[in-house]
């Protein structure tokens, strides 16, 4: 039970950690536009 | 991607896997001697470092202008904390301003990078802190654990990432909390000397000050160690005051009073995060820009007062500063690294693997596409870029120090250290 559980938990954090690489490398790339954006992503924050 | 850029990536990869797989390759060596360990850390610290400094000619892109206009404005003369073209530029006492001025006349002179110049600062204080902790790792345990400590600092990639990439400084006041550390009991003059200079350069090594406090014997050691602080705190500042135009309360309140980036981190970015999908729902977050700091200090005051207190000086900062990180309303990449050197010297060195793969991947896309390259743009505009990918990053990281202060609050040091040495 045990050993499955710390296996799900590296699964988890090696799929978050190679998201964040992914993307990150994907940015640079120029590989990635959100284009055109959805509404929700464009509310303006007032300060 | 830029040459610079892919080159920095391949180097901090590559320190990440060092890092994760130093207590395998050297336990081998388990049992040999270490008499030229100090060299070796104080090497490898040097050049896991100087190598991104030689290839990234850029640092932080937003942080580096704010320095040389500070830097431009010592040169001048002219008051730092008055002048409308740095106002917010230089939150700290005048310390580290000095170094700006240095790096900028550097540059100048010797036709180079104002960052490559400018970054050698926290490099030294890096390496320093690797020597620092293999010197007392060494003191209370085998060579080995000492050569491994000093190492795991020395390519520890959130440590390189801020003081080698970003060019943040935060590797200084780190190194003079060790120092008052370590002269706690033989000199409480000397330790408040050391802190004091901690908090010139940065604010938040004031962090470390009741443990350090709690941690002497006598109220007449204990009040020579906060008047020593004090003295060194206000000798700085006289001395600014002596050389340019400058009003001592608002170079206090400048330096004091600051309540900048609230909502980017942890569970301020929850709270905020109605507010960024409903703009009719600001009322939590607009409390929290008025308030935080009083949840902030609320928070380490009970921490310190039910845990940190009862502990050694140096597991009680190492205890508040992961609070601060698991609890703060306010929040800078850089703050990622106070850590690193107490978890090093408290042999946390399981939750520090965890810590460093979280704050490895958020650095990992926070450094490469926005704070050296702004190409985040590309994907989303900003500050939704900020709000929908950059900010989401640091959670996991967040809930590795949120995990990790629960560990160490259910656990006794006593505990803590039967298991390790």
């Amino acid at each position: 039970m045990n050993s499955n559980r710390r296996k799900l938990g590296r699964a988890v954090i090696l799929v978050l950690f190679l998201c964040h690489i992914a993307l990150g490398i994907y940015t640079e790339l120029g590989l990635i536009e959100i284009n055109p954006l959805p509404s929700w992503l464009m509310k303006i924050e007032e300060f | 991607m830029s040459t610079a850029i892919l080159l920095g990536s391949v180097w901090i990869f590559i320190l990440l896997g060092l890092f994760l797989a130093l207590p395998r390759l050297i336990s081998r060596q388990r049992n040999a001697s270490f008499r030229l360990g100090w060299l070796v850390v104080i090497l490898v610290a040097m050049f896991a470092r100087l190598v991104p400094n030689l290839i990234l000619p850029m640092g932080s892109v937003w942080e580096m202008q704010m320095y040389q206009s500070v830097g431009d404005l010592v040169l001048r003369g002219e008051d730092v904390y008055s002048n409308p073209e740095t106002e917010n530029y230089h939150p700290y006492l005048p310390f580290q301003m000095y170094w700006m001025a240095i790096s900028r006349w550097c540059a100048e002179q010797l036709q180079l990078p104002f960052v490559k110049i400018y970054r050698l600062a926290p490099i030294l204080a890096d390496t320093a802190i690797a020597l620092l902790i293999y010197l007392n790792l060494r003191n209370r345990s085998a060579g080995f654990t000492a050569l491994l400590g000093g190492l795991l600092y020395a390519i520890n990639p959130v440590t390189v990432y801020v003081s080698a990439y970003q060019g943040q400084f935060d590797a200084i006041p780190a190194l003079m909390i060790l120092l008052s550390l370590q002269w706690l009991s033989r000199s409480p003059s000397k330790a408040g000397g050391w802190i004091g200079l901690g908090i010139l350069i940065k604010n938040w090594p004031v962090l470390a000050l009741p443990s350090l406090l709690t941690g002497i014997h006598g109220v007449k050691n204990k009040l020579t160690l906060l008047v020593t602080a004090s003295i060194t705190i206000l000798a700085g500042v006289g001395f600014y005051i002596l050389l340019f135009p400058a009003n001592p309360v608002n170079i206090l309140i400048k330096s004091l009073v600051y309540n900048q980036s609230v909502g980017v981190w942890g569970f301020a970015y929850l709270i905020r995060l109605p507010r960024l999908l409903e703009p009719t729902l600001s009322g939590p977050h607009q409390w929290l820009l008025g308030n935080g700091r009083y949840i902030t200090l609320l928070g380490l005051a009970l921490i310190f007062w039910f845990k940190a207190r009862r502990e050694s000086p140096q597991a009680g900062i190492f205890t508040i500063l992961l609070a601060f990180l698991a609890i703060t309303h306010a929040f800078s990449i850089q703050y990622l690294m106070w850590v690193v050197p107490f978890a090093i010297l408290e042999l946390e060195w399981r939750w520090l693997n965890r810590y460093t793969i979280g704050a490895f991947a958020y650095m990992f896309l926070t450094y490469t596409t926005f704070i050296l390259e702004p190409r985040i743009m590309h994907v989303l505009p900003w500050p939704q870029a900020d709000w929908w990918i950059i900010i989401p990053a640091g959670i996991p990281v967040w809930l590795v120090t949120v995990g990790w202060l629960i560990h160490r609050l259910r656990t006794t040091e006593s505990k803590r250290l039967a298991g390790k040495v």
